[in-house]
């Protein structure tokens, strides 16, 4: 009997060995939760879409790649473009321990209105679209970084193309918001710093639909070209309405807010010739020709002028993630002491963490669409403008 | 002297609009004493169904074929759908509320305008963003001695006038009107004297909605963009340009409309930094109206109006 027993026991003992010499079951990867914060419903929901779309597709492809060292999950959350949904979900994002950073906001008001939230947590805040300057150099924080140009280096280039057609004369059409104020202050500063001048600036609300009582006072002022210091649907109502007006030998220009595709929708035909000094053309390089590839095998949403930097925000953070594991603390310095390739460029930032270039671009509006102004048939000469007498 | 013309034109067509739903508005005060606050968002409605109905027809090649008579057909029909839902309202809400103190029916009204804006956010596909609006208005410019006129404000107009003419034939000359206007000035006496009440605050919803429904299309036909939520600021205007001009009297709304329309556009033209401030000159107005004459222009019981 007892020789029975140690026969079975010996049995068992060996089928065991045998079992634990075949391969080692693959550890289970750890779950790290990582945010996402944009405008995914409203006015300004195309964009927030687009970036969405662009942020899971880097998390995808690197999860796809298998040797990630963990599992992500994304949240997502919608700031609606208005600050206090912002800051509900910043606070949400933030306070969660479970989530180690957050790529957020297009909209500059929302911006400022939750950089302290994530910086009272000590989690890093990744912006992907929103420019105003003091987003990053307001504050001596080092939880945020941005990826994308300010408003303060776009307006630059608006001027100097300005300068470059010899359109001197403005008048800007600004909204009221922290955005289109500070845009407005900004393209003052920049195209005087060159000579030009500004007739004057006119406030507008957001929401407003008539224009006639602004666009006469414009048309009194005779200005060689109207600046419009605001977002898409605004740009669109200020621009119908003007060449109604009759001013339709002024050149018109707007900030990165008005590069939307959505623009030629609204303005059609009248859209032709309006230019928009806006953010990374993404067929420059051959990454970017890889991300819209990759981007357009998966989702029909377009993804919109921030897309790209959505993607990198996503790719800093995972780069982030894998170096030093989710550890919030480690991750802020991680992010703020080293530099990274991404589909915009070499993205490094300066001593309040903001990139250097970014890939500031000129577009203008050709067949309904952002076209950038060197590949255009208005810079080959194809077209004219009708200002370009 | 022409920017003074051309602020005029301006200010035409905003009053137009504003007259639209400011005589719906006045209507509804005047038959049961209601300030119906889900009238704007009726507006905001008539586009949401004229963009699928459009979106169809253009789809089915029709509007290539005969756009000119297409699209007044178009309109008429969402029109008559608005109208419907104006009667939907008045059946399913107004009428079981009618005894109630008009505190609760005007509260009801707030709520179905708050059933209508979530609705379209959640039945139109991305309803919650601002849908590019067909552009169903002639385009051009007609130019007379430097002076431009734009086809499409000239349409919303003319088409604007023919509403307010026929609307008041129908009050004035028809036995339909009669009985609205004997109903406003004492349903009880009227249904003494045979005038089917219930009716007649049928036709009121009916006129008032596709009226609503027509200013909507306008609207977003003018500006070139619909939102869920374009409604309320309608629906303000409206309300305000009724309370100017006499809430309750069919003229009083036409004038307070187009008051109200030249004070924003003049006033945005003429104040230094008026553009941005605009609305709180409306509102102002408004307020003046409220202290010094609650009756409007041409109101005379508002007490027992609202």
């Amino acid at each position: 009997m007892v020789k029975k027993i140690l026969l079975v026991l010996i049995t068992i003992l060996i089928v065991a060995s045998l079992v634990g010499c075949g391969p080692a079951k693959p550890a289970e990867k750890q779950t790290v939760k990582i945010g996402f914060i944009g405008p995914l419903s409203g006015g300004n929901a195309a964009v927030g879409i687009g970036a969405k779309n662009s942020f899971q597709l880097k998390v995808d492809e690197v999860l796809a790649a298998g040797d990630y060292p963990y599992n992500i999950e994304v949240v997502y959350e919608d700031d609606a473009s208005d600050p206090a949904t912002g800051v509900a979900a910043a606070t949400k994002i933030a306070s969660d321990p479970d989530i180690v950073a957050a790529a957020t906001h297009w909209n500059s008001p929302v911006g400022l209105a939750t950089v302290d939230i994530f910086h009272k947590y000590g989690m890093a805040q990744i912006f992907w679209g929103t420019i105003h300057r003091d987003i990053i150099y307001g504050n001596d924080y080092k939880e945020p970084v941005r990826v994308i140009p300010t408003s303060e280096q776009s307006m630059e280039l608006a001027a100097e193309y300005a300068k470059k057609f010899g359109i001197m004369d403005w008048v800007i059409v600004n909204d009221t918001t922290d955005y289109g104020t500070k845009i407005r202050d900004e393209f003052t500063a920049a195209i005087e710093k060159r000579g030009g001048k500004i007739l004057e600036a006119i406030g507008v609300t957001v929401g407003q639909q008539d224009f006639a009582a602004v666009l006469s006072r414009v048309g009194e002022l005779d200005p060689q070209g109207i600046f419009y210091a605001g977002v898409t649907t605004e740009a669109a109502g200020v621009r119908i309405q003007s060449m109604k007006a009759g001013l339709t030998d002024v050149m018109f220009m707007g900030p990165p807010g008005i590069q939307s595709d959505t623009f030629g929708e609204i303005v059609l035909g009248d859209a032709e010739g309006t230019f928009c000094s806006g953010t990374f053309d993404v067929n420059s390089t051959p990454e970017g020709i890889a991300f819209v590839e990759a981007y357009n095998a998966k989702y029909t949403d377009p993804f919109e002028q921030n897309g790209p930097y959505a993607y990198d925000s996503a790719a800093i953070i995972l780069d982030a993630l894998k170096a030093v594991g989710p550890d919030k603390a480690k991750i802020v310095d991680y992010i703020l002491g080293n530099t990274f390739k991404g589909v915009i460029g070499d993205i490094q930032w300066d001593e309040y963490g903001q990139n250097g270039v970014g890939g500031l671009t000129m577009y203008v509006n050709q067949d309904q669409k952002w076209v950038k102004y060197e590949d255009s048939e208005y810079a080959s000469g194809v077209r004219t403008f009708p200002w370009d007498k | 002297m022409n920017t003074f013309f051309q602020l005029f034109i301006s200010a035409l067509l905003v009053s137009s609009l504003y007259t639209l739903v400011a005589v719906g508005f006045t209507m509804y005060v005047g038959v049961i004493n209601l300030a119906n606050f889900s009238h704007g968002d009726t507006c905001v409605m008539g586009t949401f169904l004229l963009m699928p109905i459009f979106l169809f027809a253009t789809k089915m090649g029709w509007l290539s074929a005969g756009a000119g008579l297409l699209i007044p057909v178009i309109i008429i029909l969402v029109m008559l759908l608005t109208g419907l839902w104006g009667a939907g309202i008045y059946k399913i809400l107004v009428k079981p509320l009618l005894v109630a103190p008009r505190l609760i029916l005007l509260l009801a009204s707030v709520a179905a305008g708050q059933v209508i804006r979530e609705a379209i956010r959640v039945i139109y596909p991305n309803g919650s963003n601002p849908q590019v609006f067909p552009k169903l208005l002639p385009s051009g410019i007609l130019e007379i001695s430097g002076l431009r006129f734009g086809y499409d404000s000239l349409t919303i107009i003319f088409l604007s006038v023919i509403c307010i003419i026929s609307l008041n034939f129908i009050i004035k000359r028809t036995k339909m009107g009669l009985a609205m206007r004997a109903v406003s000035q004492n349903s009880d006496v009227s249904q003494m004297m045979g005038i089917n009440i219930e009716k007649t605050i049928i036709t009121v919803f009916i006129i008032g909605s596709a009226l609503a429904g027509l200013a909507g299309i306008l609207n977003g036909a003018f500006y070139g963009i619909t939102k869920f939520n374009l409604g309320s600021n309608l629906g303000i205007k409206g309300f305000s340009a009724a309370v100017i001009g006499g809430l309750g009297d069919f003229q009083g709304a036409i004038v307070g409309g187009v008051l109200l329309g030249f004070i924003e556009v003049f006033a945005a033209a003429y104040i230094p930094n008026g553009s941005q401030y605009q609305d709180v000159f409306s509102f102002l107005a408004v307020i003046a109206f409220l202290i010094f004459r609650p009756s409007g222009i041409l109101g005379e019981k508002i007490f027992e109006k609202v």
